[in-house]
């Protein structure tokens, strides 16, 4: 027993000490780390949906048109454009030296084949097919200029053409692959080139030397890293040892708390990135009682403290919302204030509409029945959080809250379905305001608060076909409005994505989506 | 163990396969996990087009009818395609298996050798023929043994993941991580099964120890040490290993916290995020094949079990 126990302390002490001691070989310089959180089902951009797909994809495809810092389009593939006076007819003049990284030249038939793969219903496109709107089709004029043909005016369709779920793929690639396939071998002109995806495991993007038509979004004109490996780190506790250790150079959607540690390390730095749509937000469902009464749901927009809420769950890295969307988004108003806390304001709502506090405390109630709230909270972007500092802020005025967590995204559209519940959580992030008209009008798949306001379906509808800019924001400033009076819904906090880098990890900056790296510039 | 008796255990799982992936077929139909609103809802569709999907997904034809599809499906070699990806499942799962399978074998093998070693040792708390440490030692363990038993998946695992960070920043090469990766959570599945393994070791050696056989051993002058200790742990050793058979089923499902805790791919972590998302021909593959490589364990363990023991082989009069 004692030779034994000598042996195996033995072989313990030496592997421990081998393992430390290969330390020999230098980590490659030329390759960066980056840390994805959730795995895509589908990583083909054209056919899924996730932002997370966009974080390396952004850089393998180019779009027509891009937008720059402060959101004006630029020219991409399409070094100009023409849109016809009645909004029907965009004119594309296409760029006559981009190259696909397979070698065939990008065209105007490039253009079409791609419009047309993602309108077919047989690739079953999860977003790129609704960006388009009423794309009616797509006509080669000649080698180099496409036009497309909408049914109606459809303002937000440059934003569409500037996201990589239109980005362009080389049709060669595309008939090679077939549509389920083409996915893990993925083919656009942009400055990296897909190498392999190992679905759940890691994606590899290596440089393409022959970029050479990059926007003037892009500060350089080439890659500066050689090759990029992106891994998923699906649980949030295991990104932060990640970053430690090594594994990971950028990390993305790091917590708050372990974001404000690491950021004190020195070799580590703290890129919060704000992103544009909306913010995490509680739809009012104005069908279910006692949340069909609009005195009701004034007095729960009244009866919350949001800065609060917003600072303990996010330190300071995230603003509280102010509105329906967040406020770094064009089009964004902060129609429903912060001023708006007002607890004896609230309590009065509540006494006006009937639900009384009983003299000894306790519930409100009215004709005996007590004034109790059903909320439904999906697992992510820290909902559960919200709705239970939601739950603790309205007890204190006589609200009794009940707190239902769904697992997944087929879960809540169940709970949506069945209606339910007071308060639901959902949110999505976008350029574009037109994302409230998926939200806000009366036939929307996603109207969550079950609204059916004509007037907002006007307004909503309006903005999305008039082209002109300032004509828009004044309609979504009336929308923001009418959807603040209605209380349809209370907005808790602007995303805002904690991005960490550790040393020597230089430049990473963010494109006008928030989401996506602009990833030819990061140098290591 | 006879053929006959073999044939007739993997007839029984096969039985027993066909009736958990019909449960889990039913089950996912009769629930309200819908994959047509997964699908469609971040792409904010309209409601026609949600019906169309569901028509082009067969989902709307009478629940008996899919069933059928879907047993004739089999006997062809088909088991769908994903409803997210469009891939056929079998290549999925098998992309799956190569990370899985090494995952609960190592730690299958770790949790017998951790149990055996740990529960061997910790059973020497009151014998008088070692040292004073090693029976402080073995106090020590049978105390850690408990704990390992009770102690949650998901905390042990990020205690270990913590732990592993200044020796994953030494590791530069791609083999140490590759080592390391599959190391860690194996060894995280390994002390929480292994400790049950260890209670069931130290308990049989107890017993063994106060055995005729063994003492008599003792008396003809065989020394104390591993060939003393190896006459006890033959005893024992069947009903262990048999024992960890059943473990497998900790195993399987342990792999589901392990892989996303580690960031590692696999079966596990696609069934989770299967079942979140009511991608049907994917949980009911994986469902199938769980239910298969648990029959399986099975069944390997009780044959080395039998193997190791003659009193458990089956005679034939």
């Amino acid at each position: 027993m004692r030779l034994s126990e000598v042996v195996f302390l033995t072989t313990l002490v030496l592997a421990t000490g081998a393992i430390s001691a290969c330390g020999s070989a230098p980590a490659s310089l030329n390759q960066l780390n980056y840390g994805l959180t959730l795995v895509p089902t589908n990583i083909d951009p054209q056919v899924g949906a996730s932002s997370e797909l966009g974080i390396p994809l952004r850089s393998v495809y180019d779009t027509l048109v891009f937008r720059d810092a402060h959101g004006q389009f630029v020219p991409g593939l399409a070094s100009r454009w023409e849109v016809s006076a009645d909004g029907l007819t965009y004119t594309f003049f296409l760029r006559q030296d981009v190259r696909f990284q397979d070698g065939t030249p990008f065209n105007a038939e490039a253009v079409r084949i791609n419009l047309e793969r993602v309108l077919d219903p047989a690739i079953q496109s999860q977003k790129a097919a609704f960006m388009l709107g009423p794309l009616q089709s797509v006509e080669v004029i000649d080698p180099y200029t496409v036009r497309l043909h909408m049914k109606q005016p459809f303002a937000p369709l440059l934003d569409s053409l500037s996201q990589v779920y239109l980005g362009m793929a080389s049709p060669a690639a595309l008939a090679k692959w077939g549509n389920a396939d083409y996915q893990f071998h993925q083919v656009g002109t942009g400055p990296f080139r897909f190498v392999e995806y190992l679905a759940g495991d890691h994606l590899t993007l290596e440089r393409n030397p022959d970029y050479a038509w990059g926007p003037s979004t892009y500060q350089h004109r080439t890659a500066q890293v050689q090759q990029i490996v992106f891994r998923f780190y699906e649980d949030p506790a295991s990104r932060v040892p990640a970053l430690l250790s090594g594994e990971a150079d950028v990390m993305g959607e790091v917590p708050p708390q372990d974001a404000a540690a690491l950021s004190k390390k020195p070799g580590y730095s703290l890129l919060p990135t704000s992103i544009p749509g909306q913010p995490l937000q509680f739809f009012l469902n104005v069908t279910a009682p006692p949340t069909d009464d609009l005195q009701v749901r004034q007095a729960l927009l009244e009866a919350t403290d949001r800065g609060a809420i917003a600072n303990s769950l996010f330190g300071g890295s995230s603003p509280p919302a102010q509105g329906p969307l967040d406020l770094s988004t064009w089009g964004a108003f902060p129609t429903i204030p912060l001023s708006l806390y007002h607890p004896d304001g609230s309590a009065q709502l509540l006494d006006q509409a009937g639900w009384r506090l009983p003299p000894g405390g306790g519930l409100r109630n009215k004709n005996g029945v007590p004034l109790e709230l059903e909320i439904v909270a999906p697992p992510w972007g820290f909902s559960p959080q919200a709705a239970e500092a939601l739950q603790a802020q309205w007890q204190s005025v006589g609200i009794a809250v009940h707190v239902t967590q769904v697992a997944s995204i087929t879960e809540l559209s169940a709970a949506q379905a069945g209606g339910k519940y007071n308060l639901i959580a959902d949110n999505f992030s976008d350029t574009d305001p037109d994302i409230l008209r998926s939200f806000y009008s009366s036939g929307a798949l996603d109207n969550l608060s079950k609204v059916q306001d004509a007037q907002l379906d006007r307004l909503l509808e309006q903005a999305a076909s008039t082209l002109s800019a300032s004509a828009r924001e004044a309609l979504y400033a009336q929308a923001e409005k009418r959807i603040a009076d209605l209380a349809l819904v209370i907005p808790v906090r602007d995303y805002v994505n904690l991005n960490m880098t550790r040393s020597p990890v230089k430049d990473l900056h963010f494109d006008y989506a928030g989401w996506f790296p602009i990833l030819i510039d990061v140098s290591k | 163990m006879t053929i006959a008796r073999v044939l007739r255990r993997l007839g029984g799982s096969l039985v027993t396969i066909w009736l958990v992936t019909s449960l889990v077929f039913f089950a996912l139909r009769l629930s309200h996990l819908d994959p047509v609103a997964a699908l469609l809802s971040q792409g904010l569709a309209t409601p026609a087009q949600a019906s169309a999907l569901r028509a082009s997904l067969h989902l709307d034809r009478p629940l008996l009818q899919q069933y059928s599809d879907f047993l004739i499906g089999i006997l062809h070699g088909d088991m769908g395609r994903s409803l997210f990806s469009g891939q056929p499942v079998v290549p999925i799962i098998l992309s799956g298996l190569q990370f899985t399978a090494p995952l609960a074998a190592t730690a299958w093998v770790l949790a017998i050798l951790l149990g055996l070693i740990l529960g061997s040792l910790a059973s020497r708390a009151r014998a008088s023929e070692v040292s004073s440490l090693m029976r402080l030692t073995a106090r020590v363990l049978n105390a850690l043994l408990a704990l390992g038993t009770a102690t949650p998946v998901t905390w042990s695992g990020l205690l270990i993941l913590w732990a592993a960070v200044p020796v994953l920043a030494n590791a530069t090469s791609g083999l140490e991580r590759d080592v390391l990766g599959l190391m860690l959570p194996a060894l995280t599945l390994a002390i929480a099964s292994g400790s049950s393994l260890g209670r069931v070791t130290q308990a049989g050696l107890l017993a063994a120890r106060i055995e005729p056989f063994h003492l008599a051993a003792r008396a003809r002058g065989l020394p104390s040490g591993w060939r003393l200790e190896w006459q006890a742990l033959r005893t024992t050793l069947a009903p262990v290993i048999s024992l960890s058979g059943v473990e497998a089923a900790f195993l399987l499902g342990g792999t589901m916290v392990t892989e996303t805790l580690f960031s590692r791919p696999g079966l596990g972590r696609m069934l989770v995020e299967a079942i979140l998302r009511g991608d049907y021909p994917l949980v009911q593959a994986i469902v199938a094949l769980a239910a298969a490589g648990y029959a399986l364990f099975n069944l390997l363990a009780d044959l080395i079990a039998a193997w190791l023991d003659p009193r458990l082989r089956e005679e034939t009069q």
